[in-house]
């Protein structure tokens, strides 16, 4: 236990030395005096004659006031409340939620047999390709004969510019 | 402090029941004796006191104990946090009333709680000296006001002058009790903190 310990804030008493009141009173006699300007020299000195006397005392309050502060950054924080939680918490929830609800939506229904799916899509293919097929047949068979004459009638016009004479040497 | 060493070991350790044994003994002595001189702000010193506990218990594992105990140690963090504090702040140490380098250019530096009160009756001792060879009015109203903190009416009754009278008075003799330190041999300008 040390001296300043025995002490006790100045409640009603003296100031300590760090009370505003010394810089108050020093500034009024500087003014008093005729004088303007920085007051901090001579509050150096009042303060240290102060002290000499009086320490500046920490309460009992405020000694346990500031412990509080000090306890309460050094107190273990527990693992849910860290700040590692709070960000991944959040996202981990998260997955897990769109991952179950990838399973739900994919799962497939157990009374439907896969394989009667595949028997289906293809009957539906045949199906409609039964009925396109009759209309692409005819439209093959315009394209080709309108090409096939188109092409005779090139031929016939590039002999005859030749001077009636064939490619193959035929009047 | 009774089995310091054990206390700190434990404290080293992660135990805050330790940590705080440490800093009931001694928070307020650090508070009066370092951190008040050297910020000569309350306020500012309740800060660098909760900040220096702090930087304490994160350091305490690397630190090595030294006989006859941490108060050197807290007392060093202590000054360094003022000393950011200040620098932080663009503040000149002697721009907030500080005094702690007038205490050091009186009586050096104390190096336990014990040795901080031995020094302080030693400044006592100092300032009754450099008085008896000050004017005599200058001298009566800083032991007056000042030495005994009597109430400034009383002062000023008893120095029978007006209140604003008493006021210039102390100022002078404030300014007074400056020249006749380095009349005596102490020279109150030491290095300004940044």
């Amino acid at each position: 236990m040390t001296g300043n310990e025995r002490e006790r804030p100045h409640a009603g008493g003296p100031a300590g030395p760090a009370h505003p009141e010394w810089e108050a009173e020093l500034r009024a006699g500087l003014e008093a005096d005729g004088g303007s300007g920085s007051v901090e020299p001579e509050l150096a000195i009042a303060r240290l004659l102060v002290h000499a006397h009086r320490l500046e005392s920490l309460g009992d309050e405020s000694a346990s006031r500031i412990w509080t502060d000090i306890d309460r950054v050094l107190r273990p924080v527990p693992w849910w409340k860290r700040r590692w939680f709070t960000v991944a918490a959040p996202a981990g929830v998260a997955a897990v939620m769109a991952a179950v609800l990838i399973v739900v939506i994919a799962r497939p229904d157990p009374k439907r047999d896969p394989r009667g799916d595949v028997a289906s899509s293809a009957d539906l293919l045949e199906q409609q390709f039964d009925l396109l097929a009759p209309k692409a047949r005819a439209e093959v068979s315009r394209t080709v004969d309108a090409g096939r004459g188109q092409l005779r009638g090139e031929l016939i016009a590039m002999a005859m510019a030749e001077g009636g004479r064939t490619h193959g040497g035929a009047p | 402090m009774a089995d310091e060493r054990a206390l700190v070991e434990r404290a080293a350790r992660g135990d805050r029941r330790a940590f705080e044994g440490i800093y009931r003994a001694y928070a307020r002595t650090i508070f009066a004796h370092v951190l008040v001189p050297m910020l000569g702000d309350r306020d500012d010193a309740e800060d660098c006191l909760r900040e220096t506990f702090l930087a304490a218990f994160g350091a305490l594992p690397q630190y090595q104990w030294k006989e006859p105990s941490i108060y050197p140690w807290l007392k060093v963090l202590a000054k360094n946090k003022a000393r950011d504090l200040l620098r932080a702040s663009g503040r000149r140490q002697r721009l907030r009333g500080a005094f702690q380098e007038h205490v050091e250019a009186i009586v050096g530096e104390a190096e336990s709680p014990s040795d901080e009160e031995i020094q302080r009756e030693h400044l006592r001792a100092q300032i009754e000296e450099v008085l008896t060879t000050m004017n005599p009015r200058y001298a009566a109203v800083l032991r007056l006001r000042l030495l005994e903190g009597r109430p400034r009416e009383d002062c000023a009754a008893a120095m029978d002058v007006k209140i604003g009278t008493l006021d210039v008075l102390l100022f002078r003799a404030c300014r007074a009790f400056r020249q006749a330190c380095e009349k005596h041999g102490i020279a109150l300008q030491g290095e300004l903190v940044r």
